[in-house]
């Protein structure tokens, strides 16, 4: 049974603020960027399930943001499927994908995986314009249909994929998966040695990552009925790394704060691209560098770090 | 939404208008929010956010504006969920306004104010090399070298299956993508096919340095075509000169020359607030909000759907030539400026200043490069 | 087929890059940094010239050297502000160089707009290598590459520095422990690394114009020619540049423009997979 902690009473109290905003506060404007902040929270939060429980960095993951974008509109103006059936088909696609990309590259040393997940996106934005017959080059795929022209039902669709996305995300945490995953981070070498196939967690917690952030994806391509080849911008890669480690890294309600308050601070300031990018920028390097002792260090000592078991209050293994 | 020229244009219409009294009564205002469009790598989703807090938070009843194609196609899919008029000055693509005809319902909100679209940019395009070709008749070869981009994908079949039964040949055709800076392979296939114009479509900031590099390595072919950015001003001074000897299509309201006392009052208020000349989008944006506003009177409201019929009645006179919609919402294009918009072709000849080459009307000589 | 076309601008191109990539080989075998903002130094070297010489009025030779000044002192700021505090781990050196290589685009975005900027050539006018038409200036960029490559090759080779260089690239440790200075040795490789590749971005800057996401497509071009040259191996840098260049000049000619930024991400890709070690590196990773 779950204990419930008082970081999860928050975290009702939190979510039932998000649920009655727009009846408080019906402003249109509000509105659309608390969607999209809500996108974005289901890819930090995905960023962070495979990044902070397995220890390896993924400097791409807008590229199964792209990919769930781009399957999305695919499916919709070609083989004319609704925004709610192609969103979790997208999500598909991009685990199917994710997993090819994942099988070869999950071996490599750490520099060189990250280095390889920031160079795939790259390479599947520059294809979108070389198959642009399919992909609609720099155009992209507009005209799609959307679930609603309500910024009302946007809004609590997209809270309803964040939601659904951080709860299954957090039960996946604190399962044997979690905790499969948090050994082979803390000590790989060790779980080898235990005879655990280490390649096959850390794939899995990659497609689940793909999973969420396709689904996001293919969720803002009906949003703006739009799909272009900056869903795999490596900006977006690198606001997610942002906003998780902002909110706390290996959290995952961390990176959804984190992307909220970076979100609205800067969209909703309507502050122009290049100094909101100027300021993750800043923001991160400011962090990285506060930090001694490293990233996996830091995280057993961060007060917001708080580990994903203690949230749901199950047994926690020694800090 | 986008262009400071677009926006002077428009705010110098506004001022007109309210010293006149203004819109039923009241003033207009004009609000304005950057799409940046104009930089190749800002993605499209920066435009649409654009254009929600242009609806949303400015509450904005008829939107004008438009440079990239790719941006406006995607707003234009957003219409039907904002309900407000778009009056697009930039973006050329036929294709926007096809899609007026094949929803109505849905994309009535869209208007093409200027230019011309695609299709008429091509037949203008056309006459002037049929008119070169008259008076030069040894300019024969041609190499067609274009933005990888959907408008340009269109109008090079036009050029392809037209020129050569005015007595070009086409010695070659070459997409590069948008927003290249390195035109060392181009230039050099625009050498060896042994052109003696160079056929360019740019609708981007490339020209810039295209045209550098082609007066650097002193490849001996005119460049003529369709340059948005080869029309403002600072051109020559942004390519340090190089832009000397280019010969572009424009409106005809923007050869330096105005054509009728609408132009004529435009262009010395323009250049009287801003100090500059204005490209383009600026007598477009400045049209648009005439347009917007004579709506607003004849409907007696702003609500956009309401001013939809009145915006198709629109029959007046800008600097540009005489505006009228056809059923797909496009401006309709015609030789003769008193009947539509019509085209000029300009050549740079100096600081600040290109001559008009086309039509005989008011055409001076073409002059070739040095080199050449 | 192009052949002659072909054969100058990427021979001339090829030079370049080598000059480019030699710093991030340097950086990368000898201080192991991994530096994401390489093409940073590319980029700041192209605007530095443009200033002095545009907007200062000073001699364009001089603008060039005042470049590779800035970019060298720069190499080294970057070293002491935000590697060597975070050297320990290779992920946040990755991520801080990453951050510094997009805060430095932005700022530059600022200050000069979006836009690429030109600069006027050090050398004008035209010639006709092997019947192909070329700006002198690209000539002067790959003779200055080709000379500054030697000089850093022959300074590595034979100069004490030098040696001390590639004893911490084979063994950081036992360099240490045979009292090489570590920080010392650093704080070279990063200046040179800057110096080096902010030539680059000078030369090359005028011909193409230089905006401020140049850092991105250098940092690639980098990084895939010193992948499939080798680690620590500064003549597998010579082969590769020119074995990238050739094949981005290839594709450009003869396929399209289009795929030309294609070339260097899929030599990484293949690289990362299949051959990390490269085609003549001793350094294991």
């Amino acid at each position: 049974m779950l204990r419930l902690s008082r970081f999860l009473i928050l975290g009702i109290v939190f979510g039932a603020t998000l649920f009655f905003l727009p009846i408080a506060y019906s402003n249109d404007f509000a509105l659309t960027i608390m969607t999209f902040a809500n996108t974005f929270a289901v890819v930090a939060a995905s960023w962070d399930f495979f990044t902070g429980l397995t220890g390896r960095f993924n400097f791409g993951q807008a590229l199964f943001f792209g990919i769930g974008s781009y399957a999305a509109g695919f499916m919709n103006l070609n083989l004319k499927y609704g925004p709610l059936l192609n969103i979790p088909l997208a999500g598909a696609v991009a685990v199917v994908i994710g997993v090819a990309f994942g099988y070869p590259t999950l071996r490599l040393k750490g520099p060189y995986f990250a280095l390889a997940t920031m160079i795939f996106p790259l390479i599947a934005g520059d294809l979108t314009f070389s198959l642009s017959s399919v992909f609609g080059g720099e155009h992209g795929l507009y005209g799609l249909t959307s679930i609603s022209d309500s910024y009302i039902v946007q809004y609590y669709g997209s809270l309803l994929l964040m939601l659904a996305t951080v709860i299954v995300l957090i039960y996946l945490a604190s399962s044997r998966l979690g905790l499969a995953l948090e050994s082979i981070r803390d000590d790989e070498k060790a779980a080898l040695a235990t005879g655990m196939n280490v390649t096959k967690y850390k794939l899995i917690a990659y497609a689940v990552s793909a999973f969420f952030t396709g689904m996001a994806g293919a969720y803002q391509a009906q949003l703006f009925k739009f799909v272009g080849p900056n869903t795999f911008s490596s900006n977006i890669s690198f606001e997610v790394i942002a906003m998780t480690i902002v909110g706390g890294i290996a959290t995952i309600v961390g990176p959804v704060l984190g992307a909220y308050l970076l979100v609205v601070v800067l969209d909703g300031l309507g502050v122009s691209s290049d100094i909101s990018v100027l300021t993750y920028g800043v923001l991160l390097m400011a962090i990285v560098l506060a930090f001694p002792g490293g990233l996996l260090g830091r995280l057993k000592s961060n007060l917001r770090g708080m580990r994903i078991r203690r949230l749901v209050g199950g047994k926690t293994a020694a800090t | 939404m986008t262009g400071i020229d677009e926006k002077e244009g428009a705010q110098l219409a506004v001022t007109e208008i309210n010293a006149h009294g203004g819109v039923l009564g009241r003033p207009l205002q004009l609000v304005s929010e950057d799409t940046q469009e104009a930089n190749p790598t800002i993605p499209v989703d920066i435009g649409l956010a654009a254009m929600n807090r242009i609806v949303t938070v400015d509450h904005a009843q008829v939107i004008i504006g438009g440079e990239r194609s790719d941006v406006v196609l995607a707003e234009e899919a957003q219409l039907p969920r904002y309900k407000v008029p778009f009056l697009d000055t930039g973006a050329a693509d036929v294709s926007l306004g096809q899609k007026v005809i094949q929803n109505y319902t849905l994309y009535k909100y869209f208007f093409m104010v200027s230019p011309v679209n695609s299709t008429a940019l091509a037949t203008g395009l056309i006459t002037f090399y049929a008119t070169m070709h008259y008076t030069n008749p040894t300019l024969t070869k041609v190499y067609l070298l274009a933005e990888d981009i959907a408008v340009w994908h269109a109008l090079i079949p036009v050029l392809q299956y037209e020129l050569p039964q005015f007595g070009f040949t086409i010695v070659g055709t070459e997409y590069f993508p948008y927003g290249s800076s390195d035109f060392s392979a181009q230039l050099s296939n625009v050498r060896t096919s042994g052109a003696q114009i160079m056929g360019m479509l740019c609708a981007g900031q490339d020209s810039v340095q295209l045209i550098q590099q082609w007066a650097n390595l002193q490849v001996p072919a005119l460049p003529v075509g369709i340059d948005v950015a080869a029309e403002s001003p600072t051109f020559w001074g942004q390519t340090n000169g190089a832009a000397k000897y280019e010969t572009i299509e424009v409106g005809i309201g923007d050869t330096g020359t105005p054509i009728n006392t609408i132009g004529a009052n435009f262009y010395q208020n323009f250049s009287k607030y801003y100090n500059t000349l204005p490209i383009y989008t600026a007598d477009g944006a400045y049209s648009a909000v005439y347009i917007a506003a004579a709506a607003m009177e004849k409907a007696g409201t702003t609500n956009g759907t309401a001013l939809i019929p009145y915006i198709e009645q629109t029959n007046m006179t800008g600097p540009d030539g005489r505006i009228i919609f056809d059923k797909s919402h496009n401006v309709v294009y015609n030789e003769d400026y008193t009947k539509g918009g019509a085209l000029a072709m300009v050549q740079w000849t100096a600081y600040n200043t290109y001559t008009p080459v086309w039509p005989q009307s008011v055409a001076k000589p073409i002059s070739l490069p040095p080199w050449m | 087929m192009v052949l002659p076309e072909i054969l100058v601008f990427g021979g001339l191109l090829g030079a370049v890059y080598a000059l480019l990539s030699l710093g991030f080989s340097l950086s990368y075998g000898v201080a192991r940094i991994l530096n994401l903002a390489h093409g940073s130094f590319y980029m700041i070297g192209g605007y530095v010239y443009y200033v002095f010489l545009t907007l200062s009025g000073v001699d364009s030779v001089l603008s060039l050297v005042l470049a590779v000044a800035l970019t060298f002192a720069l190499g080294i700021a970057l070293y002491l502000g935000l590697v060597r505090p975070v050297r320990t781990s290779p992920v946040r050196v990755l991520l801080i160089t990453l951050s510094a290589a997009i805060v430095a685009q932005e700022v530059v975005t600022l200050i000069f707009g979006d836009r690429s900027v030109g600069a006027p050539f050090i050398l004008g006018g035209i010639s006709s290598p092997l019947g192909v038409v070329v700006e002198n200036q690209r000539i002067l960029a790959a003779v200055v590459s080709l000379t500054m490559f030697l000089g850093v090759w022959l300074l590595i080779r034979m100069t004490n520095l030098g040696r001390a260089v590639r004893a911490v690239a084979q063994d950081a440790e036992a360099a240490s422990l045979m009292g090489i200075n570590d920080t010392r040795i650093s704080l070279v490789t990063l200046g040179l690394s800057g110096a080096t590749a902010g030539l680059a971005g000078a030369l090359l800057g005028p011909l193409n114009g230089i905006a401020p996401d140049a850092w991105l497509n250098a940092t690639v071009v980098a990084f895939a020619v010193v992948i499939l040259g080798g680690l620590g191996s500064i003549p597998g840098t010579f082969l590769a540049a020119f074995l990238v260049s050739y094949s981005q000049v290839v594709v450009a000619f003869e396929v399209s423009s289009s795929y030309e930024i294609i070339v260097p991400l899929a030599v990484i890709a293949v690289a990362v997979l299949v051959r990390p070690k490269g085609l003549l590196g001793k350094v294991e990773e």
